[in-house]
Order: C-alpha cells, then sequence, then structure tokens
C-alpha cells in the first residue's frame, strides 16, 4: 500500500483525479435514484403550481430569510402530527423552487397554517408579532405593507419556472399580471378564480396597488392546503 | 547595494522567491473577518434575546442578518484563513514560488474578498437564494466559479512545479478541498436565472430533491471547507509548532481517503423524519456513524504528533489553541455521529442543540485552529523575532475557552429542553406545552449564549491587537543575524 | 515611490499582468453592462461594483510597474553616484 501510495503523492494529476472521484461516489448513489425512482414524489391529488400572486409572496419569504426561524416539514413523528397536522408529503413541495423546510424553529412549523388564522390576523402578526404574541421573538415585517409589490417581471418569473419543469399553462404565464391583481382585489369573485387555481385565498386588499404584505399573505394561506387527505390513500403515500 | 544583499536574510541562498505577499494580505483579512464575523453573531444572538433589537427595520433583522453571520464566519473568516494557509503551505513544502504570477495571487485576494463584501451585501439588501450557506444570487455564485477555478490553477500549478518530490499530507486535503467544494458549489448552486438584469434566480431542483442535493452541499461545506481544510492547516502547523514530525504516515494515508469517501454520504441526516425516502436517511445515518472513525483517526495523529513535546502547551499558546482545537474536534465528530441516530435526532432536530453542535466546532474546532496558525505565522511572515505578548495570547485563550463552554451547554440545555417540552404530554394525553412556552423556557440560554459570545469576541480582538503590535512593535523587531539564524527550516514531506 | 527594493519586486511575471489585465478589464465591461440595464438594485450595486473593481485592479498592476521602474531607475542613480565619489 505504501509504495502504491508512494506512488500518487508523487504525480499530481494521480491524486486530483482519485480524489475526485473518491468524492464524486456517495453523491451520486444518494442523489441520482431520487431522481430515477417514480415513488420518490407521492402520486397524491391536488398539488398545483403556486398563483402568481402567492409566488411573489415565497419570494418574499426565501428573501427574507423566514426559513431561518420557520420549519415547512412536518415529521411523521406523533405529537409533531399532532400539533401540527399531516406529516409533509414530498408531493406538497414538488414545484418548491426552492425548497423552503428549514432547518431551525425559532418560531413554529408553518407546513399548515394556510386557513388557520384570518388574513387579518396575518397583517397583525406580520406588523407587530409581539402585540398578538407577547413572548414571540419574531422582528417586524410592517415595511412590507408600506413596500408596493414589484409585479412588472412576473410573467418572466412564471416563464423561468416553466422551462426548470412547473407546469404551468402557457395561458397562466401570459396572464400573470391580471391574475395577480385579480387575486390581491377582494372584490374578486373567488369561484371563478378557483377555476384556475384551487384553493387559492383572495387577499384582503383593496386592489387599487398590492403589497408586498399582501403576496406574502396570499402564499401563507395557501400552505398545506392543497392535498385533501381524507381524500388519499395510505399506499399512495408510500415512497 | 548588489543582488546578493537585496536576497532577503533568514532565507538559504538557494530558496525561491516566496509569494508571500499575498499570504499577509489574506492573513490580515482572516483576522479582520474574524472579528466582523463574531461581532455580527454577537448582535444576532442578542436578537433573540431581546427582539426589540430588530428595530422593524428590514436591514437589521434577523432573517436577513444571520446568512451574513454565518457567510462571515464560514466564507469570510474561515476561507481567507485557507487561502492563506495553503497559499503558504504549498509553497513552502514544494520549495517554490506560487503558480501564475503576482497579477494572478492579488486576482484571489481582491476577487475573493469582492464576493464576500457582495454577498454580504446581497442579503441585507433583501437578496438571497433562501439556502443555508449557499443564499448568494445566480451571478455572485458564478463570480465565485471564476474565482474558484483560478485558486484551483494556482494551488495545483505550484505543486506541479514544486521542487520536492513528494507532495505533503497537508497538500492533499487542501487539494481535496478545494476540488470538492468546486463541484458541491456548481452542483448545489444551478439555476435559471429570471433575467440576465435581476439578481433573481431559481433553483433547478425543487422539493425533495433540492433538500437532499442542499444537503448532500451543506453537510460537505462542513465536510471540506471547515474539515478537509483545516485538516491541511492542522497537519503543516502542529508538527511546525511543536518541532516534531506527524505521528503516523500511513494513518494520515488512512484517514485521508477513508475521510473523503465517507464524509460525502453523510447529508441525509440532516432530513431524518422528513419527506427525503427512508433509505436514503438509512444510508446517511450509517454513513455518519461511520464517519466517527476516519475524524478520530485525524484527531489522534494530530495529538500524538505532541508526543515528547507535551511541555511546550505550556509555553507556546498558539499550539495550545492548536491542540485543543483537535480536542474540539475529536468532541464535535463524536456529538455528530450520535445527533445522527435517527431516534436521537427525533428529539434534536429543530432545536438549539443542532447550534451547539455547530459552534463547538466552528468556535472549538475551526477558529481555534485558526489562531494557532496565526500566532505561528505572523512572526514568521512579518520576519519578527517573537509574538509581541505571550501573556495576551494566554488570556484569549483562557477568555475564547470560556466563551465556548458557556455558548456550547447553554445550547445543549435550550436545545434538550425545546425537544423535550415539544413531545410532551399531560396525564389526559393532550400536548402539554404550546409552542411559545418553549421559546420562553430558552430565553435564560439565549442570554448566556450571547455572553458566550461576547466573550469569545473579545478573545479575538485582544489577539487582533496582539497581533497588530507584533508586526509595528520596535520590541519585536529581528535583527539580521537573528533572523537568518531563527530562519525557517524547509519542511520534509513525511 | 518606494524606497528600498524587495526580492519580490524583481520577479518578471509580466504574461501574468498581460493576461490578468485584460481578463479583469473584460469584467470591467461586464460590470459596466450590468449595471446599466439592471432591474433591481443588487444587480445595479454589482455591476458598478464590478466595473470599478475591474478599473482599480488594473491601475493597480499598471502602478506597481511604474513604482518598480522608478525605484530600480532611482536605484541606479544613486550607485552611480557612489562611483564618482
Amino acid at each position: 500500500m505504501m509504495q502504491r501510495h508512494q506512488f500518487i503523492e508523487r504525480h499530481t494529476f494521480v491524486l486530483l483525479v482519485l480524489a475526485l472521484v473518491t468524492v464524486s461516489i456517495g453523491g451520486i448513489v444518494e442523489i441520482v435514484p431520487t431522481f430515477t425512482i417514480e415513488t420518490t414524489v407521492e402520486h397524491v391529488k391536488g398539488i398545483r403550481p403556486y398563483t402568481p400572486l402567492e409566488q411573489a409572496g415565497r419570494d418574499i419569504y426565501v428573501r427574507e430569510g423566514c426559513y431561518v426561524c420557520h420549519s415547512q416539514m412536518i415529521r411523521a413523528l406523533k405529537d409533531e402530527v399532532e400539533r401540527y397536522g399531516h406529516y409533509s408529503l414530498a408531493a406538497e413541495s414538488m414545484y418548491d423552487h426552492p425548497f423552503q423546510w428549514g432547518s431551525k424553529r425559532i418560531g413554529p412549523d408553518l407546513s399548515r397554517v394556510g386557513g388557520k388564522y384570518s388574513n387579518d390576523w396575518h397583517y397583525a402578526h406580520l406588523t407587530n408579532p409581539q402585540a398578538l404574541v407577547p413572548e414571540s421573538l419574531m422582528p417586524h415585517y410592517a415595511f412590507l405593507a408600506e413596500n408596493d409589490l414589484k409585479y412588472d417581471d412576473i410573467s418572466e418569473k412564471l416563464a423561468t419556472l416553466k422551462a426548470i419543469g412547473v407546469p404551468y399553462t402557457n395561458a397562466q404565464v401570459k396572464s400573470a399580471a391580471t391574475d395577480l391583481e385579480a387575486q390581491a382585489n377582494a372584490a374578486t369573485d373567488p369561484a371563478s378564480f378557483a377555476k384556475r387555481y384551487p384553493h387559492a385565498v383572495i387577499a384582503s386588499g383593496n386592489g387599487k396597488h398590492v403589497t408586498e404584505m399582501d403576496a406574502l399573505v396570499a402564499y401563507l394561506q395557501v400552505l398545506g392546503t392543497m392535498v385533501n387527505f381524507a381524500d388519499t390513500s395510505e399506499e399512495s403515500l408510500q415512497q | 547595494m548588489s543582488a546578493a544583499t537585496i536576497t532577503a536574510a533568514g532565507m538559504r541562498a538557494d530558496a525561491p522567491i516566496y509569494n508571500m505577499d499575498v499570504v499577509k494580505k489574506f492573513t490580515i483579512a482572516t483576522v479582520f473577518w474574524g472579528v466582523v464575523g463574531f461581532l455580527v453573531g454577537v448582535y444576532i444572538a442578542s436578537e433573540l434575546a431581546w427582539p426589540g433589537l430588530n428595530f422593524g427595520l428590514p436591514f437589521l433583522n434577523f432573517g436577513r442578518l444571520r446568512p451574513v453571520h454565518t457567510s462571515a464566519v464560514i466564507f469570510a473568516f474561515g476561507g481567507n484563513a485557507l487561502f492563506a494557509t495553503s497559499l503558504y503551505v504549498v509553497q513552502r513544502t514544494g520549495h517554490t514560488r506560487l503558480f501564475g504570477g503576482k497579477a494572478l495571487a492579488d486576482f484571489l485576494f481582491w476577487g475573493y474578498n469582492f464576493f464576500i463584501v457582495q454577498a454580504a451585501l446581497s442579503y441585507v439588501l433583501g437578496f438571497s437564494r433562501g439556502q443555508e450557506y449557499s443564499e448568494p444570487e445566480w451571478h455572485l455564485d458564478l463570480w465565485l466559479v471564476v474565482v474558484w477555478v483560478c485558486y484551483a490553477v494556482v494551488f495545483i500549478g505550484t505543486l506541479l512545479k514544486r521542487r520536492e518530490p513528494h507532495i505533503y499530507v497537508a497538500n492533499w486535503f487542501y487539494l481535496a478541498f478545494i476540488l470538492t467544494i468546486a463541484v458541491l458549489h456548481i452542483v448545489n448552486t444551478l439555476a435559471l436565472p429570471v433575467s440576465f438584469f435581476e439578481a433573481k434566480g431559481y433553483t433547478l431542483y425543487s422539493g425533495t430533491q433540492n433538500a437532499l442535493i442542499q444537503w448532500w452541499y451543506g453537510h460537505n461545506a462542513v465536510g471540506f471547507f471547515l474539515t478537509a481544510g483545516f485538516l491541511g492547516m492542522m497537519y503543516y502547523f502542529i508538527p511546525k509548532a511543536a518541532n516534531r514530525p506527524v505521528y503516523s504516515y500511513r494513518l494520515s494515508i488512512v484517514h485521508f481517503w477513508s475521510l473523503i469517501f465517507m464524509y460525502i454520504w453523510a447529508g441525509p441526516h440532516h432530513l431524518h423524519w422528513t419527506a427525503l425516502p427512508d433509505w436514503a436517511q438509512t444510508l446517511g445515518m450509517a454513513f455518519s456513524i461511520m464517519l466517527w472513525m476516519p475524524s478520530w483517526g485525524g484527531m489522534i495523529n494530530g495529538l500524538m504528533t505532541l508526543s515528547g513535546a507535551w511541555d511546550k502547551l505550556r509555553t507556546d499558546p498558539g499550539l495550545r489553541f492548536s491542540v485543543t482545537a483537535v480536542g474540539f474536534y475529536g468532541m464535535s465528530t463524536f456529538e455528530g455521529p450520535v445527533m445522527s441516530v435517527r431516534t436521537v435526532n427525533a428529539l434534536s432536530h429543530y432545536t438549539d442543540w443542532g447550534i451547539g453542535h455547530v459552534h463547538s466546532g466552528g468556535l472549538g474546532w475551526v477558529a481555534f485552529i485558526t489562531f494557532g496558525a496565526l500566532y505561528y505565522l505572523v512572526p514568521v511572515l512579518w520576519e519578527r523575532k517573537a509574538l509581541y505578548s505571550v501573556k495576551l495570547a494566554n488570556w484569549h485563550y483562557w477568555i475564547a475557552t470560556l466563551g465556548i463552554v458557556f455558548y456550547i451547554s447553554s445550547m445543549w440545555v435550550a436545545g434538550i429542553e425545546e425537544g423535550l417540552m415539544w413531545r410532551a404530554y399531560d396525564a389526559n394525553g393532550f400536548l402539554q406545552y404550546s409552542f411559545i412556552e418553549s421559546v420562553l423556557a430558552v430565553h435564560p440560554f439565549y442570554v448566556i449564549r450571547m455572553l458566550g459570545g461576547v466573550m469569545f469576541l473579545i478573545g479575538a480582538l485582544i489577539m487582533a491587537y496582539n497581533l497588530w503590535m507584533t508586526v509595528v512593535s520596535p520590541s519585536t523587531e529581528a535583527d539580521r543575524l537573528e533572523a537568518y539564524r531563527a530562519g525557517p527550516v524547509p519542511v520534509a514531506a513525511e | 515611490m518606494r524606497e528600498k527594493i524587495r526580492p519580490e519586486d524583481m520577479v518578471q511575471e509580466s504574461g501574468s499582468d498581460l493576461f490578468m489585465g485584460i481578463f479583469m478589464a473584460v469584467f470591467a465591461v461586464v460590470g459596466l453592462i450590468l449595471a446599466s440595464g439592471a432591474r433591481d438594485a443588487e444587480m445595479l450595486v454589482f455591476g458598478a461594483s464590478l466595473a470599478v473593481f475591474g478599473l482599480v485592479f488594473d491601475a493597480g498592476i499598471l502602478k506597481r510597474h511604474v513604482d518598480t521602474a522608478q525605484a530600480i531607475a532611482a536605484q541606479q542613480r544613486s550607485l552611480q553616484g557612489q562611483h564618482q565619489s
């Protein structure tokens, strides 16, 4: 062994290639099958791409680093399921670019926060968390309500997501801006909107100008609501 | 003056003209970013203890500042330390000047630190990819690739033109670190920008696959950036400071290959009980547990190098830092495998125990081995006869060590308390505690943790002062004959 | 202008200087293009910073050459001075 290793130590490229091969093995063996094994992402009904407003809100969630304090992954553990709801499926984050499962809970898990609180509660909480939860460590996000949502590029964003595998239709990409404004307007008829995007929550805004907080709340309100667990079988949840 | 006397005192007549200018730059940057990184850490720790410190300002809030801290300590402090020491070691052990010329070397320094500053600025402005230790958006990721390719060219080029036939063991680790980080970074950051003129891209992967690739990356950022690279540091600076050879050549070989092979598989232990398929979780757990062995092999190799020179720990504070670092390394690489066991992980995941673990490794191993290298390197690089004050270095050592103890013990207690509270049931079979009760319960430990961080920062400030005085004080000025006699002796390959 | 010439300064690496000079000039132009078309604050900051970085870096290379040449010339003058006295 020593002789052969002396050879490796005397030849830079041998050392380089061997090291590169050695470190490549683990990654290939672990990562490739998650793309090729079909059941990695469970076959469940109801998962849909984010609406333009939800996606814009998600992008705000990502840039503000919300994942640093909040997880979005309910583990298959008894106490966790009891506290937060059905354990999270891989399918539920299949269109999440990037995933936001989180690694630390300084605040509670948000996987199924959708529908648990009213829009008004979210606006109040984001503006001043301690007003609703005195011991909260969360920073104030009042500035989100003051920032107009920049969405001149929302069609391009959906087109980019479509290019990397999120199944938006061409019509959805084209009408992204109009759909965003419709969802942000409390006067919009929810039923007609739900035809294009089921389970989308109409925001509380006045439709005059859309704020970043409108977008974030729309995103929070859809979390965990897409899959009807009463309607799924145990087999379909096997990975 | 003739050409012969222009040749610096302290070097043998046939010694190459090393590029130490770039090493000096990186060394100064290491100290600077260390202080910055620790300071930001203290601030965000304070925000968790007293959330009023967020002040409602977007550029000061915890969510945006946390990546500033992690990037500053890992990539700015750790990264500059790796650049400084790897470029020093590859030249000295190869007896050759750095490949690529002064301009390329200067680009490494300015280009890398440009990346650091731009990344931190971007987070504060509200731009982030939302993936841990991989937050910079696509344009900065591309820039880093440019810098990193140049780094590989310089390092490998210097190995190729070495005059010493054997590649010394420290360089195996540095090389593995450089190559692996390139692969990890490129694969993990693959993304499609929304537009070339927007600092926003969408990562190619999603959901479960994204999670696995992210933690393949994230765990190996620890494994190769913070471990393999710093092991390279250990394998050079401990033998040099102790004036002893590395304990076992055979162990070095076994350590190196088993470590770089096994580390890669450990990623899934960040995803236990999640929507990652079970088979991947099990693989990750198995390899994480096995990883304990090569890690302790390295620890033994480092510690036993002190055989016959243990008395130096009393007199050489730099060496004391390095050896203590190896001790913390052993501790963290035992704790890690323990936390990778699924049953333990069910309690520890999402709690502050993870934070405690990260900091015992980050402060105890990474920072301490860097301090040891800095205390050795600064007098040598600036040709001073000694460190300005051994006493101040001792103060640094004890304050910093106490700081670490405060930090990790408070986080262990907080973490386990959180985990137990989340799973506690009352007599009627209902969950006993609301989430917010667990937040309230750990407040005192957040205060203690912050104090631990303050101590660590004070230690670093003492070090910065000491190193500054070492460079400028007349009391450390070497006279020519002394410098010649004390000049570093070329290192044998084994 | 530096007083003392260090051995480092005497090492001739003009190939590296030329390559890096062009390399950084290209990046400076890239930065300028990104900044001028920037659609958000970050791309503007990055592009402008990159342009400035490229310019300053290249200025640094040129300055180093000028300084070294001046220092060598000054040393030669002082040597001639010693010979004559």
